[in-house]
């Protein structure tokens, strides 16, 4: 009879078996690619959370003086008689009136960052994907998230609070379901991809707060974007459903200052 | 001997000389970069292939670790997380390369298995063929937990500050991944003797 085997310790044994070095053409192809790629310049620590509200505290307490100084400037031109503020003067166009509400679908207008030159051509390979970049060891708190239409193409936009996570896009196939929960849901739109984004959020676990409180379901009914519907916020994977009019190209690249994920699909 | 190891001893030089070669890095020189990048290679090859049970996989995943690190080193605010840092970067990097190739079921190269002679042998060929199928069968979000604990030897805690990921999240995958290959194991336990070996 045999003495009953650790399964710690086998697995432990297993993991240790395997190679342990690297060959040095991966550090020759490593030092050619860097010989012609530069350092991405970082202007400060926007990602530690004391100094983004300094920073926060700062800009509304320069908001706040600058409406003052310009109220007391319009105030000295003439008394503001029953003006509930600046905003509220004679100059400013009857129609004009600020909204409080979110606009529940996006704008068709090209609101979205225009093409800025630097883009990878488009692409009919799938899937794509992008490697993460973060400045720190926390999931990436979605900001914003926005769809244009452009000249040639729509563009979905995630931007983040200082990286940019994994991103994998392919061609999803149905039945199309929530995770985690496996409820059934209808996209609009055909062919339909899956969009993952590893090491993303929309809920920040520190802070307790939600800085994106915008949209996630978009049908915005633009060329080719149908539908573009969220799946998924778990375990700092974010998944998004894209239906569309047609198949066709795409493309994915990161933009910075800030930190956004782009995707382009080509009308 | 250098002046640095006279005064602080090999360990504490060693650190002040990979601090070193990390700000000179962060200023563009490239030389400095490639030395961190090798004393780092091995390392990042053998949780990548652990990670990955691939070797060409592995090695696109360290490369494609190693340009990131280089591209974004000036966003590494604190020179001692270098290790960390760049272990973040190479688990995404694995992610990626898992998912662009989807290679999982089909590998054909098989990881390459280096048994130190003399050593005190505990895996049958067995236990290592039951324990690499069941490892396949993980997610590879569940392979790069059990690796940074069990092959790293990173506390939990550890695993999921590196992950980015939360501790019961840490704690889960690590559960379900240990269940997994258990299970493998007394599986292969119940199987009666004749039936491994037709």
């Amino acid at each position: 009879m045999t003495a009953p085997r650790d399964p710690n310790r086998l697995i432990d044994a297993f993991l240790s078996e395997g190679q342990t070095d690297l060959p040095d053409h991966v550090y020759d192809e490593v030092r050619t690619e860097i010989e012609h790629t530069g350092q991405r310049t970082v202007f400060g620590p926007w990602r530690n959370s004391f100094v983004n509200r300094l920073v926060a505290v700062a800009a509304v307490a320069a908001v706040v003086v600058l409406a003052v100084v310009i109220g007391l400037q319009l105030g000295a031109g003439g008394p503001l008689v029953g003006g509930p503020g600046p905003s509220a003067s004679a100059s400013a166009p009857p129609s004009v009136e600020p909204s409080t509400e979110p606009s529940p679908q996006p704008s068709a207008e090209p609101s979205v960052e225009p093409s800025t030159g630097v883009e990878p051509p488009f692409t009919c390979d799938l899937p794509i994907t992008l490697v993460a970049v973060g400045s720190d060891f926390h999931p990436l708190i979605t900001q914003d998230i926005r769809v244009g239409t452009h000249d040639g193409y729509d563009r979905i936009v995630f931007e983040y609070d200082g990286g940019t996570p994994n991103l994998e896009l392919d061609l999803a196939q149905p039945p199309y379901v929530q995770n985690p929960s496996g409820l059934p849901l209808t996209v609009a739109g055909s062919p339909v991809y899956r969009i993952t984004l590893t090491g993303a959020t929309k809920y920040d676990m520190e802070s307790g707060e939600q800085p994106y409180q915008g949209p996630t379901d978009f049908e915005p009914g633009f060329t080719q974007i149908v539908q573009f519907v969220e799946f998924g916020d778990f375990e700092a994977t974010h998944n998004w459903y894209l239906g569309v009019n047609k198949g066709d190209c795409l493309r994915a690249f990161t933009l910075l200052d800030p930190s956004r994920l782009v995707i382009d699909i080509r009308h | 001997m250098g002046w640095i190891e006279r005064i602080a001893g090999p360990r504490l030089s060693l650190v002040v000389m990979h601090q070193a070669l990390i700000e000179r890095a962060k200023l563009g020189d490239r030389d400095a970069f490639d030395d961190l990048a090798r004393s780092a290679g091995d390392r990042c090859m053998a949780i990548a292939c652990r990670i990955l049970r691939d070797t060409d996989l592995a090695e696109d995943a360290v490369q494609a670790s190693l340009i990131t690190a280089w591209r974004e080193l000036r966003s590494l605010r604190d020179a001692d997380r270098w290790e960390p840092w760049l272990h973040r970067i190479l688990v995404n990097a694995c992610y990626a390369e898992a998912r662009r190739r989807r290679r999982w079921s089909s590998a054909i190269r098989m990881l390459p298995v280096e048994v130190a002679s003399g050593r005190d042998e505990i895996l049958t060929v067995h236990d290592r063929d039951q324990l690499e199928r069941a490892f396949r069968r993980l997610t590879v979000e569940q392979r790069a937990v059990l690796v940074l604990h069990h092959y790293v030897g990173l506390p939990v805690p550890e695993v999921a500050d590196r992950l980015g990921i939360p501790l019961g999240t840490a704690k889960s995958r690590i559960h379900h991944a240990t269940i997994a290959l258990r299970a493998s194991l007394e599986a292969d336990a119940r199987v009666p003797s004749q039936e491994r070996t037709a």
